[in-house]
């Protein structure tokens, strides 16, 4: 069991992204894909309605 | 059930326990226990997290919200993915730094011993009576679907949950949460190819989704900006990131789920997982209460889902009143169903004018249908007047049970099951994880061997498992106890996310500071409460929690001011 005291802070390994070059796309990648989901449900909203 | 089904929900059932306690049977350690040695791949942490968040209630409620009011609330997950990149960006970094096995054990580090304490409490106090009733609101829907003993189905999943969390801890849960989420996503597609193949040979799939839509109940987006109404999209992207950031950041049944990754680019791997899948799941769970929807557009649905309420009133002095209503809603039905085929017609001819008057005259059928359901609901009021007549949360298991082949009645089954499992262990784990290490170790027994508090961690995790069982077994007993579970969750969320926002964002604020606006503010939220419940002012309780976190920044940054510590006397 680790102490009881609160540790030191350490640098993480933070690593590239496995598919794109950084975390900003990746995050980016995300964002974008969520707006075109939301998009598509709109297109259906509007379709079907 | 057919011998098939209950072999195959139990064989799934068992067959994923088992496949944990094997898996994690050299978890020999503290660190094994809790944070699973920190080796998971991001695809474990990801279906663990939303397996962890989605409970049964999910799966039984959510496709009867569809069918009683479309798809718009798949908009309350909007805010979801946003929140995901926040916590990436903002929050993993800082818990993978400090190598934390809770998030209250940052607040330590941050600001000071008491203010990691009383956040902990806080949440052992919250979560521990919500654990009870992970497991009794499905218990209640499936024991009376299907003529079990609740108490038997409250067994049945608590035991076994408590089994494996004890057994193998965090990696437990977390590897039975990748089966279980499998089985889930699996089983709740098959559920939507069986629902379209079931439709008369002549309603093909984009017939149904043409019906559907012409009867409102394709309304996945509205833009249209109404505070008053609960899903828009404004609410889900501006609320709906609040309540998720709350939610995975602070609530150590998630960030657990993530701290057990094998590095932090694993666990933002997972969040953002998380965030790309969780939406067009949603999706999925609806648009399979839809299918239900059109599936009783041609097959008669009953008067009201839940057949205990039925078997009551016909029971009673009602019994005639009931018939009558009854046949009249077979009459319903009948026409109903006329229009529905018109209306399907209409829409291959592109008739948009025949389309219009379909409409109008389904809409009318409808608003009968709804008044029939009421008096109904009248009559079982007479009838037992403490039954619970909202019947949408019985709509799916209620097709899943009358009209799936044999075999995946069992299937589905399971997965509702699985959806029980996978939330109360990672709640058990959390719950005994803050115990352990925000408590016992910190403050209560220091300075003893790796070996007990492994024994300590398995101890408090049954503990917690029996006192969710307990809570679980008697809530029928006080209903009003599970409104307060409720409430309990509003009182304190608010104070809990003001502390961690002071501490991710505000840095010049110190402990004294936080530590006393969080006093301040928790008691002004339960006096708010109090004058609510005496009806001196009126306000939901859902409000507490914004008011209570909004108390606790403002508090801290007024004291901030007003008092400012001493660098010297400040954490770090």
């Amino acid at each position: 069991m680790p102490d009881t005291q609160p540790k030191t802070p350490t640098e993480p390994d933070d690593s590239r992204p496995p598919i794109f070059s950084s975390w900003r796309d990746m995050y980016w990648f995300v964002l974008l894909f969520h707006a075109l989901i939301i998009a598509i449900f709109y297109w259906f909203t509007k379709a079907y309605s | 059930m057919e011998t098939l089904d209950w072999t195959i929900m139990l064989g799934t059932l068992l067959g994923i326990v088992a496949y944990g306690v094997y898996h994690t049977r050299k978890v020999n350690n503290v660190q094994s226990y809790l944070l699973g040695d920190r080796d998971l791949p991001w695809w474990t942490i990801g279906l663990s997290v939303m397996a962890t968040q989605a409970s049964a209630i999910t799966f039984l409620s959510t496709p009867g919200q569809a069918y009683d009011d479309g798809m718009r609330f798949a908009q309350f997950y909007f805010g979801l993915p946003v929140a995901m990149v926040i916590l990436c960006i903002f929050v993993l970094p800082i818990y993978y730094r400090l190598k934390v096995y809770t998030a209250y054990e940052y607040l330590e580090g941050r600001f000071d011993l008491r203010t990691r304490t009383l956040t902990a409490v806080l949440f052992l106090i919250q979560r521990g009576l919500a654990a009870g009733l992970t497991i009794y609101a499905p218990a209640i829907i499936l024991s009376t679907i299907l003529g079990w003993s609740l108490r038997w189905t409250v067994l049945f999943i608590g035991v076994l949950v408590i089994f494996y969390t004890v057994a193998g801890g965090t990696k437990a849960v977390s590897v039975t949460q990748k089966q279980q989420m499998i089985i889930i996503l699996s089983g709740m597609f098959i559920a939507a190819v069986i629902l379209v193949l079931q439709l008369p040979p002549e309603v093909g799939f984009s017939d149904a989704v043409g019906i559907a839509g012409k009867m409102g109940k394709l309304n996945v987006v509205d833009f249209k900006f109404d505070p008053s109404n609960r899903y828009n999209f404004w609410s889900g992207m501006i609320g709906g990131v609040f309540l998720f950031l709350s939610y995975f950041g602070t609530d150590q049944s998630q960030v657990q789920r993530y701290l057990s990754g094998k590095s932090l680019t694993e666990s933002r791997l997972g969040l953002l997982f998380n965030g790309l899948l969780k939406v067009p799941m949603q999706f999925l769970v609806l648009f399979v209460g839809i299918l239900v929807f059109v599936f009783f557009q041609f097959q008669q649905p009953p008067l009201h889902f839940n057949s205990a309420n039925v078997e009551k009133v016909e029971e009673s002095a009602y019994a005639e009143d009931f018939a009558n209503l009854q046949a009249q809603h077979n009459t319903l039905f009948l026409n109903q169903q006329g229009e529905v085929y018109s209306l399907m017609q209409a829409i291959e001819q592109e008739d948009e004018a025949a389309i219009s008057q379909a409409q109008q005259r389904l809409q009318e059928f409808r608003q009968t249908d709804r008044e029939l359901r009421e008096e109904a609901k009248g009559l079982i009021l007479q009838a037992d007047p403490i039954a619970k007549v909202k019947d949408t949360d019985y709509v799916f298991i209620t097709f899943v049970t009358n009209y799936l082949p044999v075999g995946l009645v069992g299937l589905l089954l399971a997965v509702i099951f699985s959806a029980a499992m996978s939330s109360t262990s990672s709640e058990l784990n959390a719950l005994a994880t803050t115990t352990v290490v925000d408590l016992y170790r910190r403050s209560w027994v220091t300075g003893k061997s790796d070996r007990h508090y492994l024994n300590a961690s398995k101890l408090f995790t049954a503990g917690w498992g029996v006192v969710a069982l307990i809570f679980a077994s008697t809530a029928s007993l006080f209903e009003n106890l599970i409104q307060a579970v409720n409430i309990i969750g509003s009182l304190f969320y608010g104070a809990i996310l003001g502390i961690f926002l002071v501490a991710f964002f505000m840095k010049q604020i110190k402990g004294r500071s936080v530590f006393l606006a969080a006093l301040i503010g928790e008691a002004l939220v339960l006096i708010i409460f109090a004058l609510n419940a005496m009806e001196v002012i009126e306000i939901a309780y859902l409000w507490l929690n914004l008011i209570g976190c909004l108390i606790v920044m403002a508090l801290a940054y007024l004291l901030h001011l007003l008092w400012p510590e001493r660098p010297d006397l400040a954490s770090a």
